[in-house]
């Protein structure tokens, strides 16, 4: 199965990449774990957002958009980054998880929805098949890159 | 550059009707054809999910359930 694990932000990841030590020491420690989760064939993908303030949001009401620009306000209700893993269950990611240099915040693993998961009374064979279609084309594109 | 959006919703009770599906496989089929599109997902609710906390000199699990489903 395939997790999201969800790395909400705080003061300093709404501040931007600072030039300071702790800065270059947690890119250090994160490298570190990035290495061992790839080397375990756990690590499918991994990125860090930008702060809200260089980000957008739209509301939808009815037909009607509305576009908000950042920053926001709800720190801790902010995502400044993810990583996708392929593990054999939820505990496994919790292992990997706890091993993760962090200090000072609470990580969140989500399990992501794969074709199957989906009932067929919700989605047609046919949409299912549209779907996985997409979703190679995807992998393709992602693998020329 | 890219980008990520972040969809927001109440956590699900029910399955999403069907023309929502459709036309959010439609979309994906447009933003793939332009190639706007790199990656996209749906998540289980968090009942399926679990929290790390990290404190100092501590990891612990947090179990739920975990109400603030905005979030």
């Amino acid at each position: 199965m395939r997790v999201m694990v969800i790395v909400k932000a705080d003061k300093d990841s709404e501040a931007g990449l600072q030039p300071t030590k702790k800065t270059k020491d947690c890119f250090e420690a994160m490298g570190k774990f990035n290495e061992e989760l790839v080397k375990a064939g756990v690590m499918l993908e991994g990125e860090g957002l930008h702060p809200s303030s260089k980000g957008k949001r739209v509301k939808f009401s009815g037909q009607q958009r509305t576009v908000i620009d950042g920053p926001f306000a709800e720190t801790k209700e902010l995502v400044a980054g993810f990583w996708l893993w392929q593990v054999k269950s939820i505990e496994e990611a919790v292992e990997w998880l706890k091993r993760a240099p962090f200090d000072g915040t609470e990580v969140e693993i989500r399990q992501v929805y794969e074709m199957q998961d989906v009932p067929a009374d919700i989605v047609s064979p046919e949409h299912a098949a549209r779907e996985r279609a997409l979703r190679e084309e995807l992998n393709k594109k992602a693998a020329k890159s | 550059m890219r980008f990520m959006m972040l969809v927001k919703h109440g956590e699900i009770q029910a399955p999403p009707p069907k023309e929502f599906l459709d036309a959010m496989t439609k979309l994906g089929e447009e933003a793939e054809k332009s190639g706007t599109m790199v990656a996209s997902g749906g998540l289980f609710p968090i009942a399926k999910g679990a929290r790390v906390r990290f404190s100092p000199g501590k990891v612990t699990l947090v179990t739920g359930p975990f109400p603030e489903s905005k979030k």
